[in-house]
């Protein structure tokens, strides 16, 4: 055990998965792009993005079971109330009913508990999700043990989705639309970008967001001039809500840029029901008639607080390939039907249930709220059709909640 | 989806989500998807077809308003009563399509059918009329004189709008139809936008209508349309003199910046309902419990040890009927079950008066009931009902390893929480049971709910606490109070959110003659 009561020998694998994870993105890049390397200023080394048929080794069945029964191992040792779920459930901290049978708390028991598995002491940081829209009235938490856990293993994964041609030691010109961790330190997200600008953004880099104004119009619009007048691609990082609001603040100003070839964009949320206000396909076509970065660059990312791993579109790392979610190799994903928990049919709809290693010092198995369908070897989250209607005329519990918490 | 076979899979057929008057046509028909059951094909009217439209039913509005009301009675009624009757090809053809479009079973879907057409039958409505007017002093039909004893002679009149626009939303089947009755019997022309998940009814009871009775079928327009941005609705919202709004928060607040500000607007928000049972002393009766052990419905871990208190008494109270836990289950299920805890009628939180063991035998009894029900008519949830039944019950499993004093039963399609902290819980089967030592802190319970309680069903209690219930209940806002196993089903002319449903649709007018 570490400090955090972690486990070390796993969370020395895991970090040993995601850094030959790492090797391999760059290297499925280098082998199957195809396209020549530019590097100007000796800041940058980009290509356009790799070929079709590119693969990014995933790891196997039996490894990724081994891991999973060390870390679901770990959790009921040392998680009281995890372990009395588990056994509730007819699994005890003896049994290995493989990944796939190992209980999944519901992500609203993030609302409901603190689940820590180690040293709740240790905790170095607290994510909290955005709302209070079910359970009890309060905000999602999610205890992290080790915050360099987090960074190890997102950064590999956001470098093979959306810098897969980013050459070693190189950085990014990155623009970012979500306020920092200093801002909002209990935001997974801000936390993961803040480690995205310190590992591959440029001197030039800037985040031009804060909590109280929002985007900061002029901000934007020089960093975005600036870029435009250079040769360097540029990543943009924002939520849904926040690309709206660079489209009203172009629009306001009558901006127009076209950033450099190979300028790509990461876009999160927007797509859990009421939060949705601008379809998917229009937003896009904002972002691209106001920047220039085209919609095949803009890679959708999906995550939630309660998981520390993240899924995205491998659009840039397969380019052609369909949208769809890709999680990490040390997180595996069942889609369950959801009156039985079953599996459902390939193809049909279901709930998403995550088994996340990063999870180690929480729980792994996660199962959530959103409705998702596999497609190829991810899955796309459906979530709830925009306009549909709450069921019933009973009061929806959001207005009982909020009228509470007033 | 190209290059797949799926592509060549014709699209299952639309429900048609509209009837209009004779002579009127949309400008467009269009076909929308639903998250989850059949398409909907809904109207499309451009500005100048939307004005023909309005003008239509307010002319007819104004030709059924010349009628006697005992006419727009009898046809309404006639209509509502031809949907009793389930041998009827219409209504046969009806109940599969609309267990679909309501996600329910058939079984539930005809059941609630009966239940709601029951209420739209020429008796009932005439209670309805009466007990709106009549009985009130007012004047809806002839000019009677009626003395006033305050202000001396004067005729009190009823004055009906031109045009009701109604705009309901949700899934609870029979709403719309309702609704649309309450209109024509006022005499308005009437524009009805049902929700999403009830427009075979609604589309249905017009069809039959129009059968009947044209002329005052004429007068009413039934027209899905998704909600919040269409055309038809802002058009509508400005063209009517009253707007009736069926919806949350959002929808209600949307409308009020949107309608007319001489239009006046009848709001029937989202709430909630909740019961109150006694339980006292069912956790000391072995027999009451018998058959707790072996349910299909075991509870998913067992149960821990409640600290046992002792029924609570009152002064000068008679004690209550010894209560039979599976009396009073069946009536909870008799709650639930017809509209799958989508109703404000429905309770999504039932308080126990008593110990937390009598809270739950009585849970072991309601999962017992669900599961008997979940055998003959079958609970059909949506996706989002059933994750969300998922979560709750994820979450009670947790807080009870956790070491709350927490419980939870499930099977397929329901479940049943014992939690003495819970928030209600509304859509699908799922019953969340408080225990309340003290009948006492159930006034600053339903407080909790002030402007948002809606219904308050009863069983087992005395009448001395059924009284003190009704009294904490008016007091916390609710609008009716009635026995659990029938609150689910209000008659027409209950005080939906403690107005008379017919009232509310019209003015007042005060003739002082200057002549006897």
């Amino acid at each position: 055990m570490g400090a955090s009561g972690l486990p070390t020998d796993l969370i020395t694998d895991l970090v040993a998965v995601a850094d030959a994870a790492s090797i391999d993105a760059a290297s499925e890049s280098d082998s199957t792009s195809g396209s020549e390397s530019r590097s100007r200023s000796g800041s940058t080394s980009l290509s356009t993005g790799p070929a079709p048929g590119s693969a990014w080794l995933p790891m196997s069945d039996g490894e990724f079971d081994d891991l999973a029964r060390r870390a679901f191992a770990h959790q009921v040792a040392t998680n009281s109330t995890y372990r009395g779920f588990c056994e509730g459930r007819g699994v005890s901290p003896g049994d290995w009913p493989g990944w796939e049978g190992v209980p999944a708390v519901p992500t609203r028991g993030f609302k409901d508990l603190d689940l820590i598995s180690g040293d709740s002491d240790a905790v170095e940081r607290t994510f909290r999700t955005s709302g209070t829209s079910a359970g009890r009235g309060r905000r999602g938490t999610h205890h992290v043990l080790s915050v360099d856990l987090y960074r190890r293993l997102s950064l590999p994964w956001f470098r093979a989705n959306l810098l897969p041609d980013l050459g070693p030691g190189r950085r990014i010109r990155t623009i970012s639309l979500i306020p920092g961790a200093n801002a909002i330190p209990d935001s997974s997200l801000s936390t993961m970008v803040e480690f995205v600008l310190e590992a591959y953004g440029d001197g030039g880099s800037l985040t031009v967001a804060d909590v109280e104004s929002g985007v900061d119009a002029g901000a934007l619009t020089d960093a975005l001039r600036a870029a435009a007048s250079g040769s360097e691609p540029v990543l943009l990082l924002g939520t849904a809500f926040s690309f709206v609001h660079l489209i009203d603040r172009l629009d306001d100003g009558g901006v127009r840029v076209v950033l450099p070839p190979g300028s790509r964009a990461m876009e999160t949320g927007g797509f859990k029901g009421r939060s949705r206000e601008v379809p998917r396909d229009e937003l896009y076509r904002g972002i691209s008639d106001r920047t220039g970065v085209p919609a095949v660059r803009i890679v959708n990312e999906y995550g939630m607080t309660e998981l520390l791993s993240q899924f995205y579109e491998p659009i840039l790392r397969r380019p052609g390939s369909p949208r769809r979610h890709v999680s990490p190799p040390w997180m595996r994903t069942r889609i369950l039907d959801p009156d039985t928990l079953e599996p459902v049919a390939p193809g049909e709809p279901g709930l998403l249930q995550h088994f996340d290693l990063a999870n180690v010092g929480s729980v792994s198995a996660v199962l959530t709220d959103d409705v998702g369908k596999a497609v190829d070897d991810g899955f796309v989250v459906l979530g709830r059709a925009p306009g549909s209607e709450p069921r019933g005329c009973s009061l929806a519990m959001e207005d009982l909640l909020d009228a509470r918490n007033r | 989806m190209k290059g797949t076979g799926l592509d060549r899979v014709p699209p299952p057929p639309a429900i048609r989500a509209f009837v209009l008057p004779a002579g009127v046509a949309p400008t467009d028909v269009v076909r929308i998807a639903q998250t989850e059951g059949p398409d909907l094909e809904y109207p499309v009217f451009d500005e100048a077809a939307g004005r023909e439209l309005f003008e239509s039913l307010r002319e007819a509005g104004r030709r059924a308003r010349a009628r006697p009301v005992a006419e727009r009675v009898a046809a309404l009624g006639a209509a509502g009563e031809r949907l009793l009757d389930r041998d009827t090809p219409e209504v046969r053809a009806a109940i599969p399509l609309l267990a679909e479009n309501a996600r329910l079973s058939e079984g539930a879907a005809a059941e609630v059918l009966a239940a709601m057409a029951s209420d739209w039958t020429r008796p009932r409505l005439r209670v309805l009329v009466a007990s709106e007017f009549a009985h009130g002093g007012l004047d809806f039909e002839s000019d009677a004189v009626r003395a006033d004893p305050d202000s001396g002679v004067v005729r009190r009149r009823v004055s009906a709008p031109g045009l009701i626009t109604t705009i309901c939303s949700g899934t609870v089947p029979g709403v719309s139809t309702t609704a649309a009755i309450r209109s024509l019997l006022v005499g308005s022309g009437s524009l009805l936008k049902p929700g999403a998940g009830d427009v075979v009814l609604t589309t249905l009871f017009a069809e039959v209508l129009r059968e009947i009775d044209p002329g005052l079928a004429d007068a009413l327009a039934v027209a899905y349309w998704p909600g919040g941005n269409a055309t038809l609705e802002d058009e509508a919202l400005h063209a009517s003199d009253r707007v009736v709004v069926y919806g949350g928060d959002e929808t209600v607040r949307s409308v009020r910046t949107r309608a007319a500000a001489s239009a006046t607007l009848v709001e029937y928000r989202h709430r909630i309902g909740v019961a109150v049972v006694d339980v006292t002393g069912m956790g000391a009766s072995p027999e009451a419990d018998g058959s707790g052990e072996e349910l299909r419905s075991e509870p998913r871990s067992e149960p821990r040890p409640g600290s046992h208190t002792e029924p609570p008494t009152e002064p000068g109270e008679e004690p209550a009927e010894e209560p039979r836990p599976e009396r009073i289950a069946a009536a909870v299920a008799d709650s639930v079950v017809p509209y799958e805890q989508r109703g404000c009628v429905s309770p999504a939180r039932i308080f126990a008066i008593g110990s937390p063991d009598d809270g739950r035998v009585l849970c072991r009894a309601v999962a017992r009931a669900l599961e008997q029900r979940e055998r003959g008519t079958p609970s059909r949830r949506t996706r989002e009902e059933a994750s969300a039944c998922q979560q709750f019950v994820g979450s009670l499993e947790l807080r009870r390893a956790a070491g709350e004093h927490v419980d939870v039963w499930a099977g397929r399609g329901w479940a049943v929480a014992l939690d003495p902290d819970g928030d209600p819980f509304a859509g699908g089967r799922v019953v969340v049971v408080t225990p309340l030592a003290d009948i006492a802190d159930l006034e600053v319970e339903l407080e909790r709910y002030r402007g948002r309680l809606q219904a308050v069903g009863v069983a087992g209690l005395s009448g001395g606490r059924e009284a003190l219930v009704a009294r904490w209940s008016a007091d916390a806002g609710a609008s009716r109070v009635g026995p659990l196993d029938r609150i689910a089903y209000p008659p027409p002319w209950w005080m939906h959110d403690g107005r008379g449903p017919l009232r509310a649709l019209v003015d007042l007018v005060e003739w002082e003659a200057t002549t006897q």
